[in-house]
């Protein structure tokens, strides 16, 4: 019994391997898990170009996300319009330094990283370049912080909802939270649709030690 | 317990091909992991079923109660003001800001709370063998849901609401951020104790038995 990978499939819905039929499919008719009865697909459908499509679109909105206020704030009749950078400035000159790090790692770095490391990740994808286990475990990383950009959106929520003291002390929402939410759901999607598997195929069988 | 496994396995990660051994049966909290690229493939947990069903239980009773209760209460001035997990994005809920407050709505409340609810249904129904049509349907969403439900990145958020607002008035917390604290240990459990493969096979076996 000769048994490959290019005779199994693997559902990504249950996580069952099987057998591939040997006789193509007849029109109409696709390839469902012996399991949980979900179609069946080798690879992720158009990995590449959807993920391509939403890096993209993350990376032009990353700008509008980072320079637009995300909320103007007004404390005792001072007026402050704050950026995600301006948001992390005073929370360092306020002296806290840790919490101004935590947010400026999950809101400015982790999205830019993010978006870089996937560019990095689709251009070795089609023209590799760099050992393929490292590459793995970018991806692994990337997949792993995403979540964590949320945070400014979380605190932008708290404070318009604490700010409601009237004259003392008002919080309004800017444009620039809706493209900063764009940018996590993009980035959430586009680590989604890509295909780890495609970091793998059309390469010289590595020599397992 | 011990599980066995169907050998040959494919890795979700790099779809290299991971041979165990005949059917190997493996006990206790341990992993199988590819041996090309490290990605986990399979986890055997102890009777995952029935603390999966403790968890969700637990979880859903905190995530549901926890949108009754203020989260945080700052005063400012002799006035204070609370903060529902809801009052956010009900103030944000019009015009272009819309979308951001469904995305709060989404993440915070809708998706940890469903995800608690399609686990109790599922284990629940495993349990006790009642049947619930579409069961795998259900699985299937509630593993989907689990990964927008970001209550630890709320966490952090009040933290640094807490951080922020400290120069200016007292902030306090309030019984919401312990229900939302129970809500999380809940769910990082129910995920821990959740060996998936089991439940695909005891949904499967499930649908297949005779009513």
């Amino acid at each position: 019994m000769n048994v490959s990978s290019r005779n199994l499939i693997l559902c990504l819905c249950c996580g069952q391997t099987q057998r591939k039929p040997h006789a193509g499919l007849r029109r109409r008719e696709r390839l469902v898990c012996r399991r949980c009865h979900e179609p069946l697909a080798a690879r992720k459908p158009r990995s590449l170009q959807r993920c391509w499509a939403l890096v993209i679109a993350g990376l032009i909105l990353y700008l509008p996300a980072n320079l637009y206020p995300v909320m103007i704030t007004t404390i005792v009749g001072r007026e402050a319009h704050l950026t995600v950078w301006g948001g992390v400035c005073e929370l360092y000159d306020t002296g806290m330094p840790l919490v101004a790090l935590l947010v400026f790692c999950a809101s400015i770095v982790v999205p830019l990283l993010k978006l870089l490391a996937m560019v990095f990740v689709l251009i070795n994808t089609s023209h590799p370049f760099w050992p393929r286990k490292d590459l793995a475990r970018l991806y692994r990383i990337v997949e792993s912080i995403g979540k964590w950009s949320m945070v400014d959106i979380f605190l932008l929520s708290i404070l318009v909802a604490l700010g409601q003291l009237g004259v003392l002390a008002t919080v309004v929402p800017q444009i620039g939270a809706v493209a900063f939410c764009a940018v996590v759901v993009l980035t959430l999607y586009a680590v989604d649709f890509y295909d780890p598997r495609l970091i793998w195929d059309n390469r010289q069988p590595e020599t397992t030690p | 317990m011990a599980r066995t496994v169907e050998s040959p396995l494919l890795c979700p990660g790099c779809n290299g091909l991971n041979r165990v051994p005949g059917r190997l049966a493996f006990g206790g909290e341990t992993s199988l992991s590819c041996a090309r690229c490290g990605e986990t493939l399979q986890r055997n947990r102890a009777s995952t079923v029935e603390r999966v069903l403790a968890f969700s239980l637990a979880g859903l009773i905190c995530g549901v109660t926890a949108n009754f209760y203020p989260v945080l209460t700052f005063t400012f001035h002799e006035r204070s003001q609370s903060n529902y997990l809801l009052t956010g994005p009900e103030i944000l809920f019009h015009g272009v800001y819309q979308p951001v407050a469904a995305l709060i709505v989404w993440t915070s409340v809708l998706a940890p709370v469903l995800k608690m609810l399609g686990l109790l249904l599922v284990a629940g129904s495993l349990r006790t063998g009642g049947r619930v049509p579409g069961l795998g349907r259900i699985f299937k969403w509630t593993m989907q849901i689990s990964r927008w439900g970001l209550i630890e990145v709320y966490a952090a958020a009040i933290l640094v609401a807490i951080a922020k607002l400290d120069q200016m008035g007292a902030s306090r917390l309030d019984p919401g951020a312990w229900l939302l604290a129970g809500l999380f240990v809940c769910s990082l459990l129910a995920g821990w104790s959740l060996d998936e493969q089991t439940f695909w096979n005891r949904i499967r076996r499930q649908g297949e038995a005779k009513p």
